[in-house]
C-alpha cells in the first residue's frame, strides 16, 4: 500500500481558477462585468436602464433629425396632432414635438447638474461630518437641519428669484437645496464605517486623514450614497419641472416644465399641450427610479457565492 | 540568564486609559497603570476576559486610541508624545494583527493593494517592486501568488488572517501587535495560525504582544505572560513559571474555567469530588456516580503537611469549582459593577480579609521574575502546584482510568 | 430515543446544480443525554441542525433519509406543524445570543411571550415563572432582570436568556448550535455546565453542536465527528478522545492547544501544533472516495476512489477509515 503524498494540488486548484477570470488588463472590464452580472439580476431595472437610453437618445438624436426650432410659430394655436405636427401645436402655435425633443436637454441636464451639485456637497459636508466627529459634526449637522426645515421648492424659488431665472441659477439653486439627504446619509455611513478593523488597519499602515477618508472609507460608502444620488437625479427632474411650471425655468430655453407651464390654462381645450411633455417628464423619472434599484444590487460588494 | 541581556523592545510604563461615557461627564477607565517590558524577539501575552482592558492597552499600544497617561516607548522612541506626521513616520516600525478577518481587510480592495498599501505610504519601493514584495509576502503567509488579484470575501476565513498577517508584515515591523489573532477562527485553522505566527516570528525577528482571551493559545505562543482584571495587570510571570502554579486567586479562576483538557478535567472533578456539579443532584445515577468519585478521593486537606493553609486550599478549590458560576457572570463584568475605590478590586476573592478591603495589593516580585498583585502569592502558588501535581501524577491518572 | 436521524441526505444550492451538504447522516440522541456534533465550519453541521428544526434556508433540501423526534417522523410534517413542535418539543440556542433577543423588547417579555405561545403557564403565572427561571439559570436579581434590555446583559447573561428561552416549554431535545463561540474563554465553561445543570433538571436531550472538540467533551457523553457532510467518527466521548479512530479526529486534537499545567507546563511547549494542512472542500468539490482524503496524512490508494464504511472500533465507537 503506497501512501500519497501530493494532495496540495488540490487546494490550489481552486484559487487559480477564481482568480484567472479576473488576472491581467481586464481589471477595469472585470469590475465592469462584475457590476453588469449584479445589475442584470434586477429585471425592473434593465428596463429602467433602456428607458432611460431611450429617453437620452432621443433628446441627442432627435432636434439633430427633427431640425424644428422649439420657439417657431409654425402653425395655427391648438392644431390638434397631425401628419404635419405629429404632436400638435401649443398655444401660441410652437410644435410640441420639437419642444418635447429639445426640452429635454434642459430638464436631464439640469437634473444631471443638480444630483452632481448636490452629491457634491453632500458627500464633503457628510463625510467630514462623520468622519471627524466632535464639534465639526455639530457644526455641520447644525447647517444641515437648518437647511432641511427650510421647504425645498420654495427655497429654490426664492434663490431663482433672486439671481435671475438662468440655466446655471436653477441648476445651481436645486443643488443648494436638496442636498441634506445626501449629507446625511454619508454621515451615517462613515460614522459606521470608521469604527471597522479595516480603517485602524489603515490607521496603523501611516494613512493620513485625507486618504483615510478618500481613499479607504469613501469607496465602501458610496453605494447607498450613489442610490440615492440617482434618486436625485429624478428629484432634481422634478424640481426643475416645477419651477418652469411656475414660471421660474429659463425663458431662453425650452424645457418640459416651461411647455407644460405656459399651456396649463388650456389643459382641458388641448390635452395634447401637457400630456406629451408630461409623459416625457413621468418617464424620465421612472426609468431613473427603476435604474438606481439595480444600482443598490449591483454596487453592493459582499455578493457572497453560494460554494 | 540570556533574557536580561537582550535590551527591552518595548517599555510601556503607568499606562492609563480612559473612554468618555455618552450618557455624561464621567469616563469609563479601561487601563489603569499597567507596565511590561518586551525583550527583542520576545513573545508577551496579556490575558483577561472581554473588559479586562487587554484590547485596549494593545489599541494604545499602536497608537490608535490615546492613553490618557503613561509612557510608551518602541526601541527607544517615545510614542505617547508624537503626533500626526511625526507619528506616522514611526508607524511602519509597529503595526497590529487584528482579530476578525472579516471586517479588518477593505472589502473594496483587492489583495495586490491591501498588501501594497502600507508599503506605498511608508515609501517602500517602486510600485513593481511593491507587487513583487507582495507576491513573497503571500508566499510567506502561505497563500498562492495567483490569490493577488482576488478581493477579502473570495478568500476562505483562514485564508482571510493569513494576508491579514501579510499586511501587517508589509512594512517589516519589528513590533506586531496581535489583538485575539485566531478567536474568529475555527479550532482547526487556529492551529495553521499559530505555527504560522511562530514561524514568522522566528523569521522576521518579530517581537510581539499578543492579545488573547484563551490560555491554551497563550502558553503556546507566549514567553511571558500578563493576566488583567479590570484595567489592572494583576499578575505578570514567563510562562512556564505562571502555568506551573499562578500566584493570584483571579488567575486559578481564570484558569479553572479554561481547563478543557479532559484528562487534567476528570482528574481535578475527582479531587474535588462534586464540587464541579454543586446543584446537580436529582438523577440518581448522578448521584450513584458522585458516591463512586468521592469514595476514590484523597483526602486532600489532610495530606497536606501546613494545616494553616486550608483556606488556600479551599481557595484553589472554590477557583475550580467555578465560582464564577455562582455571579451570573455579573460581577466579572467590570461595566456592570460598581468599583471598590479602596482595597483590592478582586471583590469575589474568597481569601479577602478586612486587610484586602482597605489595601490596595501592589504588583510585587514575590519570587525573580514572578510578579503578582495578591498578599498571599507565594503560599497560593506554593499550594496550587501541590494540587495540579496531585492531578497530574500518573498514579493518580490510572486511579480515575480504573474507575 | 428522543431524536433519530437516519441516513439524512441534505442538497444545497450551488452555480452547477443541488450538491450535496449532508451526506447518509445517522444520529441517535436519547433523553437525557448529549450529543456534540463536532467539526469545523463548512461541514454541514448546522445545516443539519436547521435540518431538525426545519428552518433550511431557501434553496436547502431534505433528499432522503428520516428524522424522527419522539418517534414521530418530521421530514413529513407541513410548515404550520413543525412551526407547532418548534419550541414545544425541539428549541433551538444560536451562537450569537445579541441577534437572537430582540433588542427593542425586554427580556421578561420575551420570555412571557414563549410561555404564552406553547401554553406553559395561564398568563396570570407567566411573570413568576419567568421570574423563576431567569433565577434558575443563575442570573442575580431576577426580578430586575425581567424589565432590563438585551444591550443591557453581558455576552454570558444573554445566552443564558437564551437558555431560559429554549428551556421554558420544556422540549425533549435542545439543539445548542455553539452556544459558547461567541463568549469568553471563562464563560464558555459557565454556559455549558448551566445547559448541563439544566438537562439534569429537565431530562432534555442535548445536541451540542461546536468545532471545538475539547468543549465539547465537557457537556456531552457522545461525540460525532463530521467532516464535509460525512460522519468520520463517533463513539463515547472518553474512547473518542482517548484513542480517536479517525485521522480526521486525530487532526482536530493535535491541532487545539491544550492547557499545560503544574509540571506539564515546566517541560517546554512544542513550538509548532499538529495542524491539519489546507482546508474543508466545498460541497461539490469533495473527493470522490472518503471525504477527507485531500488533507489525509496517511490517505492509501483505496481512498480515493471508495468510500470507507463505519467500522467497529470498541463498544459503540465507529469510524469510517480503512486504516
Amino acid at each position: 500500500m503506497t501512501v500519497i503524498k501530493d494532495v496540495s494540488d488540490l487546494e490550489s486548484a481552486d484559487n487559480s481558477q477564481r482568480s484567472s477570470q479576473l488576472e491581467g488588463t481586464g481589471r477595469f472590464f472585470g469590475r465592469l462585468g462584475e457590476f453588469w452580472r449584479g445589475f442584470k439580476k434586477n429585471p425592473a431595472s434593465v428596463i429602467g436602464l433602456i428607458l432611460l437610453a431611450a429617453v437620452v437618445v432621443m433628446i441627442i438624436i432627435g432636434p439633430l433629425i427633427y431640425q424644428l426650432d422649439p420657439f417657431d410659430i409654425v402653425s395655427a394655436p391648438f392644431t390638434p396632432p397631425d401628419e404635419n405636427f405629429r404632436l400638435g401645436t401649443d398655444y401660441v402655435g410652437r410644435d410640441i414635438l420639437a419642444g418635447v425633443l429639445s426640452g429635454g436637454r434642459a430638464s436631464l441636464s439640469v437634473g444631471l447638474f443638480a444630483a452632481l451639485i448636490t452629491a457634491a456637497i453632500g458627500l464633503t459636508v457628510g463625510s467630514l461630518s462623520g468622519f471627524f466627529g466632535g464639534w465639526i459634526d455639530t457644526l455641520l449637522m447644525k447647517v444641515t437641519e437648518f437647511f432641511q426645515v427650510l421647504p425645498t421648492l420654495l427655497f429654490a424659488m426664492v434663490l431663482v428669484t433672486i439671481f435671475g431665472p438662468t440655466w446655471v441659477t436653477v441648476t445651481v439653486s436645486i443643488g443648494l437645496a436638496s442636498w441634506m439627504n445626501v449629507a446625511r446619509l454619508t454621515r451615517a455611513e462613515f460614522m459606521r464605517l470608521r469604527e471597522f478593523d479595516f480603517v485602524r488597519s489603515a490607521v496603523a499602515a501611516g494613512a493620513s486623514s485625507a486618504r483615510l477618508m478618500m481613499v479607504t472609507i469613501l469607496p465602501n460608502a458610496l453605494p447607498p450614497i450613489v442610490v440615492a444620488a440617482a434618486f436625485d437625479i429624478s428629484f432634481a427632474i422634478l424640481l426643475e419641472g416645477s419651477l418652469s411650471f411656475l414660471g421660474l425655468g429659463d425663458p431662453n430655453r425650452m424645457s418640459w416644465g416651461l411647455i407644460i407651464g405656459q399651456n396649463k390654462n388650456y389643459a382641458l381645450r388641448a390635452w395634447w399641450t401637457v400630456v406629451f411633455p408630461g409623459a416625457a417628464i413621468f418617464l424620465s423619472v421612472l426609468s431613473v427610479c427603476l435604474m438606481s434599484d439595480g444600482l443598490n444590487d449591483a454596487l453592493n460588494p459582499r455578493r457572497e457565492r453560494r460554494f | 540568564m540570556t533574557d536580561s541581556l537582550v535590551k527591552n523592545f518595548l517599555t510601556v510604563r503607568d499606562l492609563w486609559v480612559s473612554y468618555p461615557s455618552r450618557a455624561g461627564q464621567d469616563c469609563f477607565t479601561a487601563v489603569k497603570g499597567v507596565g511590561f517590558d518586551i525583550p527583542q524577539r520576545r513573545t508577551m501575552g496579556l490575558v483577561g476576559e472581554s473588559g479586562s482592558g487587554k484590547s485596549s492597552t494593545a489599541l494604545a499600544v499602536m497608537r490608535l486610541i490615546r492613553a490618557s497617561a503613561g509612557s510608551i516607548s518602541l526601541g527607544g522612541v517615545e510614542l505617547t508624545s508624537l503626533t500626526g506626521r511625526a507619528l506616522r513616520a514611526q508607524r511602519p516600525k509597529f503595526q497590529m494583527i487584528f482579530q476578525d478577518p472579516a471586517s479588518s481587510l477593505n472589502p473594496r480592495q483587492r489583495a495586490v493593494d491591501i498588501l501594497t498599501e502600507p508599503m506605498h505610504l511608508c515609501g517602500l519601493g517602486q510600485k513593481s517592486q511593491r507587487i513583487e514584495m507582495a507576491r513573497e509576502l503571500l508566499a510567506q503567509v502561505g497563500l498562492s501568488s495567483s490569490s493577488l488579484m482576488l478581493f477579502p470575501h473570495q478568500f476562505s476565513g483562514g485564508q482571510r488572517q493569513r494576508l491579514v498577517i501579510a499586511r501587517a508584515l508589509a512594512t517589516r515591523p519589528e513590533l506586531v501587535v496581535a489583538d485575539e489573532p485566531v478567536s474568529a477562527l475555527d479550532a482547526a485553522v487556529q492551529a495553521q495560525i499559530l505555527n504560522l505566527l511562530g514561524s514568522l516570528r522566528d523569521n522576521f525577528g518579530l517581537t510581539v504582544l499578543f492579545i488573547s482571551h484563551d490560555l491554551g493559545v497563550v502558553q503556546h505562543a507566549c514567553h511571558e505572560v500578563g493576566v488583567m482584571y479590570r484595567g489592572l495587570l494583576i499578575e505578570r510571570a514567563p510562562t512556564e513559571k505562571l502555568f506551573s502554579a499562578p500566584a493570584h486567586p483571579y488567575t486559578w479562576a481564570l484558569l479553572s474555567a479554561s481547563v478543557t483538557d479532559w484528562g487534567l478535567r476528570e482528574a481535578l472533578k475527582t479531587i474535588f469530588g462534586s464540587g464541579l456539579e454543586n446543584g446537580v443532584a436529582a438523577d440518581p445515577d448522578q448521584k450513584e456516580k458522585a458516591a463512586r468519585k468521592k469514595s476514590l478521593t484523597p483526602n486532600f486537606e489532610t495530606t497536606q503537611p501546613v494545616s494553616s493553609t486550608r483556606s488556600i486550599t479551599k481557595s484553589i478549590k472554590w477557583a475550580i469549582s467555578g465560582c464564577l458560576k455562582e455571579s451570573g457572570g455579573q460581577i466579572l463584568n467590570p461595566r456592570l459593577s460598581e468599583d471598590g475605590s479602596e482595597g483590592c478590586n478582586f471583590l469575589q476573592c474568597p481569601l479577602a480579609e478586612e486587610k484586602c478591603r482597605t489595601q490596595e495589593p501592589v504588583l510585587t516580585e514575590f519570587e525573580p521574575g514572578h510578579l503578582s498583585r495578591c498578599r498571599l502569592a507565594a503560599e497560593i502558588r506554593r499550594q496550587g502546584q501541590a494540587v495540579l501535581e496531585l492531578a497530574s501524577s500518573p498514579a493518580f491518572g490510572q486511579m480515575t482510568a480504573a474507575a | 430515543m428522543v431524536l433519530a436521524v437516519e441516513n439524512l441526505f441534505i442538497h444545497g444550492p450551488s452555480s452547477s446544480g443541488p450538491v450535496a451538504v449532508v451526506e447518509s447522516l445517522t444520529l441517535a440522541l436519547p433523553a437525557a443525554t448529549t450529543l456534540a456534533l463536532v467539526g469545523e465550519s463548512g461541514c454541514g453541521k448546522t445545516i443539519t441542525a436547521l435540518s431538525i428544526m426545519g428552518l433550511l434556508p431557501p434553496g436547502f433540501f431534505i433528499t432522503s433519509g428520516s428524522v424522527k423526534l419522539g418517534g414521530e417522523e418530521l421530514t413529513f410534517l407541513s410548515k404550520t406543524e413543525l412551526r407547532q413542535r418548534r419550541g414545544k418539543s425541539m428549541a433551538m440556542i444560536f451562537q450569537e445570543p445579541m441577534t437572537a433577543l430582540n433588542p427593542v423588547m425586554t427580556v421578561g417579555r420575551q420570555i412571557t411571550e414563549v410561555l404564552l405561545t406553547h401554553r406553559v403557564c395561564p398568563p396570570s403565572q407567566a411573570r413568576d415563572k419567568a421570574i423563576a427561571l431567569l433565577g434558575q439559570v443563575g442570573l442575580k436579581e431576577p426580578e430586575k432582570r425581567f424589565s432590563s434590555y438585551p444591550h443591557e446583559f453581558s455576552g454570558g447573561m444573554r445566552q443564558r436568556v437564551m437558555c431560559v428561552m429554549a428551556i421554558c416549554a420544556n422540549p425533549q431535545l435542545i439543539i445548542a448550535d455553539e452556544p459558547t463561540t461567541a463568549l469568553d474563554a471563562t464563560v464558555q465553561a459557565q454556559i455549558l455546565e448551566l445547559l448541563r445543570e439544566l438537562q439534569s433538571q429537565s431530562g432534555a436531550a442535548i445536541l451540542l453542536i461546536t468545532h471545538n472538540l475539547l468543549a465539547a467533551s465537557i457537556l456531552a457523553d457522545r461525540l460525532t465527528v463530521l467532516y464535509a457532510g460525512s460522519v468520520m467518527e463517533t463513539g463515547p466521548t472518553a474512547a473518542v478522545l482517548n484513542s480517536p479512530a479517525h485521522p480526521y479526529t486525530r487532526g482536530l486534537l493535535g491541532s487545539q492547544p491544550r492547557l499545560r499545567l503544574g509540571r506539564d507546563a515546566l517541560c517546554g511547549i512544542p513550538p509548532t501544533l499538529a495542524a491539519i494542512s489546507g482546508q474543508v472542500p466545498p460541497p461539490g468539490r469533495r473527493p470522490l472516495g472518503c471525504a477527507f482524503f485531500s488533507r489525509c496524512p496517511q490517505a492509501l490508494k483505496d481512498c480515493r476512489d471508495n468510500r470507507p464504511h463505519p467500522v467497529s472500533k470498541g463498544p459503540e465507537h465507529q469510524a469510517a477509515c480503512f486504516r
